[in-house]
């Protein structure tokens, strides 16, 4: 709404914020990390986006729910003796999706997700087994999660991260009547050093036809 | 001293010369191969057991290729059946022929 009064001056010089609002969460695509991210498909110094190989397979999240998305930083006050906090010197430590999941197969994407063993599977027998054993601490992952927002015209936003992990115990709730849902579910990302320094853990982005001109 | 090409019987350079230009002449047998290569796209280890000749394969996870009996392979191809994710996207094929 314009002000009548109190406008800042140099009105010619004020960015405003659109109209477009972002509703519910994002498709969560991942990968080892180990696969090649694009490089700079754009030639605009960011990498992103995932290309599955039978190699480095993507998997896809099934109906993530209470999906969020944080950063960790530390924070501390410069605090001058004669005037107080002068400021703040801030680093960051990381990024984190949390989300819970309430599909469960195959198993073959549930070990990944609960940092479990590589699965067997018999078809023979029609069976799958998931080794449930110590965490393999050097399993990493890119991660990618797009949004539409405007499915007409396919305008959407994505978020990907280089390097992430399944990190932090997870909890799987049997309840009597309601579906199995695993909660606690979090990828954590972190600094990727191969990339430069204004993208080391990753990138936002954002397609819009009729916006973007 | 008698002539070590004739007593041996060698080939005058002529006879060689015609039959490079000859190819047609030579003929090759191929052997048709019993066993097509089969890679699976899924990151897990994978028993299966051939419909026809009754053979284990074992597929060691993603991107890895089992050379699998030609008679073998349509049973295998049928675990392609596209099957839809719960979100609506579609998982892709469990096997490819390489």
């Amino acid at each position: 709404m314009t002000l009548v009064t109190g406008t800042p001056l140099g009105g010619a010089n004020i960015v405003t914020q659109e109209d477009i609002y972002l509703e519910g969460a994002p498709t969560i695509y991942f990968q080892d990390a180990n696969a090649p991210v694009m490089v700079d498909p754009a030639l605009d110094g960011l990498n992103w986006q995932l290309t599955g190989t039978p190699t480095y397979l993507i998997y896809e999240v099934g109906c993530p729910t209470d999906v969020t998305f944080s950063e960790n930083i530390t924070m501390n006050d410069v605090l001058c003796d004669n005037v107080g906090v002068k400021g703040v010197v801030q680093q960051r430590n990381y990024f984190e999706f949390s989300f819970s999941i309430m599909s469960f197969f195959p198993l073959d994407v549930l070990t990944n997700l609960l940092n479990c063993g590589t699965v067997v599977e018999d078809l023979g027998d029609h069976t799958q087994k998931m080794p449930l054993g110590k965490i393999n601490n050097d399993q990493y992952w890119h991660l990618y999660a797009p949004k539409v927002y405007n499915e007409n015209v396919g305008d959407y936003v994505w978020i990907y991260m280089h390097k992430t992990q399944f990190v932090d115990a997870w909890t799987i709730a049997m309840t009597l009547g309601v579906p199995w849902k695993a909660t606690g579910l979090k990828m954590r990302a972190f600094v990727d050093t191969t990339k430069a320094a204004s993208q080391q853990f990753g990138m936002w982005g954002r397609s819009d036809l009729s916006v973007i001109v | 001293m008698p002539d070590a090409r004739r007593s041996n019987k060698v080939k005058p350079l002529k006879d060689y010369e015609e039959m490079l230009w000859h190819p047609e002449e030579v003929t090759v047998k191929q052997e048709e191969k019993e066993t097509v290569s089969i890679m699976l796209h899924r990151s897990k280890i994978v028993k299966i057991r051939g419909e026809v000749t009754g053979k284990q394969y074992i597929f060691n996870g993603g991107g890895s290729i089992v050379e699998v009996d030609k008679k073998d392979v349509e049973g295998m191809m049928r675990n392609n059946r596209v099957r839809q994710s719960c979100c609506g996207s579609f998982s892709s094929p469990y096997f490819s022929i390489v």
